[in-house]
């Protein structure tokens, strides 16, 4: 296990959209996923998620119900809308062009 | 992104006060959140114990995350708005004191502002009460000198209705007192009449509520005469019978028909709303217009015309102008003087055009307003600022728990925002109430010769704009430094309940001293304005006209116009005229063509310079001078052989002597007469010199003097001639002798009687209502200062208690302790007066050059003015500072 690193400012809402594209989630289960596929290297401040979760709601990027887990248990399942997807759409093509930007900068000055 | 507003908008919206249910939403959640969290810790190998309190570590403090969460629903600044006002309510609650005397303070700036607001936009924005205001314009003359006149010609008014392409609906109007018969055989009454264009009614939206309006072809010069009659003469005259159309008229002794009845609504294109309409020609017929429809210069009509869609002020100026312009006349001449050469077009969709004149006359009234405001605020600003004192340990506590400066001051300015829209209300109405019943008392005060002003002053939705503006300005006038000082208290001291460092001396503010002295030098202002008005109107009062108005009446048997006398009421006025003469109780009495101060006929003559120079006249019978109480100075008064007409001769006003034939004796010398019309100059002969008198409006300049005519046989057979008899000091009620002597004379004719000083009372009457205003406001203006200066006074004393313990403890008297309580105020009080003085010294000039030749204030008045103020102040400190006598060491010192 690697030592945790800070989340790059600005890409939580896009992390939770792409993690909410592959399914319908709850709040825990967002963070949950980020960790383990970020290689428990990223963890999200449940003080960052929920107002997050709410913020993309008001935006009309993800819907919410109340619906019962496996243990069934109620809990409040987020969905990905249509407006969502195309956001995450541009965020991520965003994110790729400043991504490679930023990888072109550090192999310039590494060489 | 206009979609992605939307939809937040709509969130937003959907949330709106929703806020206990979704938090609870939220608390269920992350409820769930903690539950998985501490079994997967528990999964991982925790006690549940320690799982329990690591998930509670990392969720932490659940309040801060349901606030972070709720930024997203409904509207949040509108929601801690309300949420403010709300507790802003219930803090002003408990001191209700505090919130009687801010929102009286704030209703009394706010309601003088929008008090004055309200006559300012009545007057100069809302539409006059016609249909379609927007384009209507009123038409001036232009003449050689680019002068403006009001007046036209019937002929000019036909001939630019006629040919105007830029304008549409040219109407004529002028307004003339006459007497009419209401029924046959009744005594006649004196009554406005409202001469028209035949468009007048269509072309305003005046429609009948009794019969039919004017039309067109009533104006035709072989119409039979028409009139329509207000709805108030309807009432008065006629106890609204609807049988009073189709009546029979006499107005001026011709026969006229009732055809209608107008709506009560219908004012027309002047405020000021007649008994009855009647269209021009009709009028001539009657006798009522002045001189002739046909005659060129005959100019008397006023026209009011719509500028047609799409033409600019410009283009209808040059087309009109092209129409009226005359041809030029001899050089020299009266007429080339007098010559129309252009039109020009002045929007009248409101009763004032405001154009920056207007502005101007504005600007002293305008100040005096603001400065009241001013006053009201700085005192507003002291009652936070010692509230502010009883709440710093509120303050500190709610800054201690972590709310922000700048949410606690919105929270203060919230407070602050509730006692200006209370006190905003409270101004509404007064100024509702006052402008409505100070107007309606000056409207009433307006004699009805020339019609009824027809207009109730409310505040409009202007006013309450124009308010709301004023309270918001005024919130952040008083309450942001009040509020930013509240809150920036030092945490720990105040949570101490340290307030000063023992014996330090408190740091005074600025603010605070600026209160003081804005506040005694905007009173200074508003004094003197009142002063200069109050005294220009005893001035008026007390000027020395060169007359004794005292005990002497004016009186006029029967109603008609100049011109149309019949030979039968020419008569009855001369037998009347003679029996006043004789009646007990006159000591004089003679006829004139016009009574001192009531109207202002003036002619050209030949000075000595040779030029054409304007001079006020008058026709007189003999005896006239000891009526009115002119001296004959020189020469001799008019004889009886004078009102033959044989002799042409005149008795100049010692004032016009002066000019006319200067350093050389006036009896005996010849004066020429520029002729108005085409006639020739006449010549007359000056046989006496009278003392100098002031005869015209109050403040009007008649240096170039007077000259009087002997009235001719003529004059009095077709002019109206009043008598005016003088009579003893002794005599009881001169005017009641009269009116036997007519009852028993003439009991079908109505007799018109009125002191001459009534005229004159008529002419202070604005003065009267003016000045008596801003009195008020002056009053109230000195009781806001007052107030604040005792306020400050009362702050200092509270804030520097453990100062002043410390100098008691120390020995310090009586002296001393007034001394370091109003040391310091009264040097303010000072700085104030100083720069009220060089503040009013500018009012006064302000009022001079734009409002009324008024002179200022001498330095002696102003320099009494400032002692006044400044014993008052010193009283008004005094009260509080006495507090401070009363501090009892030893308490207060036990307190540190």
């Amino acid at each position: 296990m690697s030592a945790p690193a800070e989340l790059v400012p600005g890409t939580l809402e896009m992390l939770i959209l792409k993690t909410l594209s592959l399914g319908t989630l709850h709040g825990y289960g967002i963070a949950q996923h980020i960790h383990r596929l970020s290689g428990e290297v990223l963890t999200v401040e449940e003080g960052s998620l929920y107002p997050a979760l709410q913020r993309i709601q008001a935006k009309g990027w993800v819907a919410s119900e109340w619906k019962l887990t496996p243990t069934k248990r109620r809990a409040r399942y987020y969905r990905l809308t249509a407006a969502g997807r195309k956001q995450l759409g541009l965020e991520s093509s965003s994110f790729q062009r400043t991504m490679q930007a930023i990888a072109r900068i550090m192999r310039a000055t590494e060489g | 992104m206009f979609m992605l507003r939307a939809r937040a908008l709509a969130y937003r919206v959907r949330t709106l006060g929703r806020h206990t249910a979704l938090e609870r939403e939220v608390d269920d959640e992350l409820a769930f959140h903690r539950e998985m969290l501490t079994r997967d810790l528990v999964h991982a190998g925790a006690t549940p114990e320690e799982a329990r309190l690591g998930a509670r570590r990392r969720l932490g403090n659940p309040l801060v995350l349901r606030e972070r969460s709720a930024d997203a629903w409904g509207f949040p600044a509108l929601e801690d708005f309300w949420r403010d006002a709300r507790f802003g309510v219930r803090t002003l609650g408990r001191s209700p004191t505090f919130v009687a005397i801010a929102v009286v303070a704030m209703g009394i700036g706010i309601g003088v502002n929008a008090g004055f607001f309200t006559l300012v936009d009545a007057f100069l924005w809302q539409p006059i009460p016609v249909a379609r205001p927007e384009r209507l314009v009123k038409l001036l003359t232009v003449d050689a000198h680019g002068g403006n006149g009001v007046r036209f010609s019937y002929a000019d008014a036909e001939r630019i209705a006629a040919h105007a392409r830029t304008v549409s609906d040219v109407v004529a109007y002028d307004a003339e007192p006459v007497g009419v018969e209401l029924t046959s055989g009744a005594p006649a009454r004196s009554a406005s009449v409202g001469l028209v264009s035949g468009n007048y009614f269509s072309a305003l939206g005046g429609t009948a509520g009794l019969g039919r309006v004017l039309s067109p072809a009533d104006a035709r010069s072989d119409a039979p005469p028409a009139i329509v009659l207000s709805d108030r003469l309807w009432t008065t005259g006629f106890a609204r019978a609807p049988t009073a159309v189709g009546r029979d008229v006499i107005v001026n002794g011709v026969h006229v028909t009732v055809v209608g009845v107008a709506q009560p609504e219908f004012i027309g294109i002047n405020p000021l709303v007649p008994d009855f309409w009647m269209a021009l020609p009709a009028g001539s017929v009657a006798g009522i217009t002045p001189g002739t429809l046909d005659d060129p210069m005959n100019r008397f009509v006023f026209l009011h015309a719509r500028l047609r869609p799409g033409v600019t002020m410009a283009q209808a100026d040059a087309e009109l102008s092209g129409i009226v312009a005359e041809p030029a006349g001899a050089p020299g001449s009266m007429a080339e003087q007098q010559r129309i050469v252009g039109m020009h077009l002045q929007p009248n969709d409101s009763m004032i055009p405001p154009d920056p004149q207007i502005a101007l006359m504005i600007a002293p009234a305008l100040l005096v307003a603001t400065l009241v405001l001013v006053i009201a605020c700085a005192n507003l600003a002291i009652l936070l600022l010692a509230r502010s004192l009883a709440r710093r340990r509120e303050m500190a506590v709610r800054l201690a728990i972590g709310a922000s400066r700048g949410r606690v001051v919105r929270q203060l300015l919230t407070e602050s925002l509730l006692v200006a829209v209370a006190g905003s209300a409270l101004g509404l109405l007064l100024a509702d109430v006052t402008v409505r019943v100070a107007s309606r008392t000056f409207f009433a005060a307006v004699p009805d010769t020339f019609g009824v002003i027809a207009l109730s002053i409310r505040p409009s939705w202007h006013t309450v704009a124009y308010t709301i503006v004023l309270a918001v300005a005024s919130v952040f006038a008083f309450g942001l430094v009040p509020a930013l000082r509240t809150t920036s208290v030092a945490l720990g001291a105040e949570l101490k309940g340290e307030d000063t460092l023992f014996g330090m001396r408190v740091r005074r503010s600025r603010f605070r001293d600026a209160l003081v002295a804005v506040q005694v030098a905007g009173c200074v202002v508003l004094l003197s304005a009142a002063a200069t008005l109050v005294r220009a109107m005893h001035d008026f009062a007390a000027t020395d006209t060169g007359l004794s108005p005292a005990h002497v009446v004016t009186a006029t048997l029967g109603l008609t116009r100049e011109g149309h006398v019949s030979q039968a009421l020419a008569a009855a006025r001369a037998r009347f005229a003679t029996r006043v003469a004789a009646t007990p109780g006159v000591v004089a009495s003679a006829r004139a063509m016009t009574a001192p101060f009531t109207a202002w006929p003036w002619m050209h003559v030949a000075g000595a310079d040779g030029g054409v120079h304007g001079v006020f006249y008058n026709r007189i019978t003999p005896g006239y001078f000891s009526v009115v109480g002119q001296r004959l100075l020189r020469g001799r008064d008019f004889a009886a052989a004078d009102t033959m007409g044989s002799a042409r001769v005149a008795i100049v006003s010692e004032s016009a002597a002066r000019w006319l034939w200067p350093g050389t004796t006036p009896i005996g010398q010849t004066l020429r007469l520029v002729s108005d019309q085409d006639s020739a100059d006449t010549f007359v002969r000056v046989v006496g010199v009278a003392s100098p008198a002031h005869n015209g409006m109050l403040w009007d300049n008649d240096a170039n003097g007077y000259i009087y005519f002997p009235a001719t046989g003529r004059d009095l057979a077709d002019r109206t001639m009043p008598v005016l008899a003088r009579g003893s000091a002794t005599s009881p009620d001169l005017s009641r002798s009269l009116r036997d002597v007519a009852t028993q004379l003439a009991p079908d004719l109505p007799l018109d009687v009125a002191p001459l000083l009534a005229e004159r009372r008529l002419q202070m009457m604005p003065f009267r209502y003016g000045a008596t205003a801003v009195a008020v406001i002056g009053a109230l203006g000195l009781a806001l200062a007052l107030v604040g200066l005792s306020g400050i006074v009362g702050l200092a004393v509270r804030q520097r208690r453990r100062d002043i313990a410390v100098h008691v403890a120390m020995g310090a008297g009586t002296r001393e302790v007034l001394r370091l309580v109003l040391d310091r105020e009264m040097r303010l009080v000072i700085i104030g007066l100083v720069v009220g003085l060089v503040l009013a010294v500018g009012e006064g000039r302000l009022i001079a050059h734009l409002v009324l030749p008024v002179p200022a204030l001498g330095a002696a008045m102003l320099v009494g003015l400032a002692l006044l103020l400044l014993a008052v102040a010193a009283l008004a400190a005094l009260v509080p500072a006495r507090l401070a006598l009363r501090i009892a060491p030893m308490q207060v010192l036990r307190q540190e």
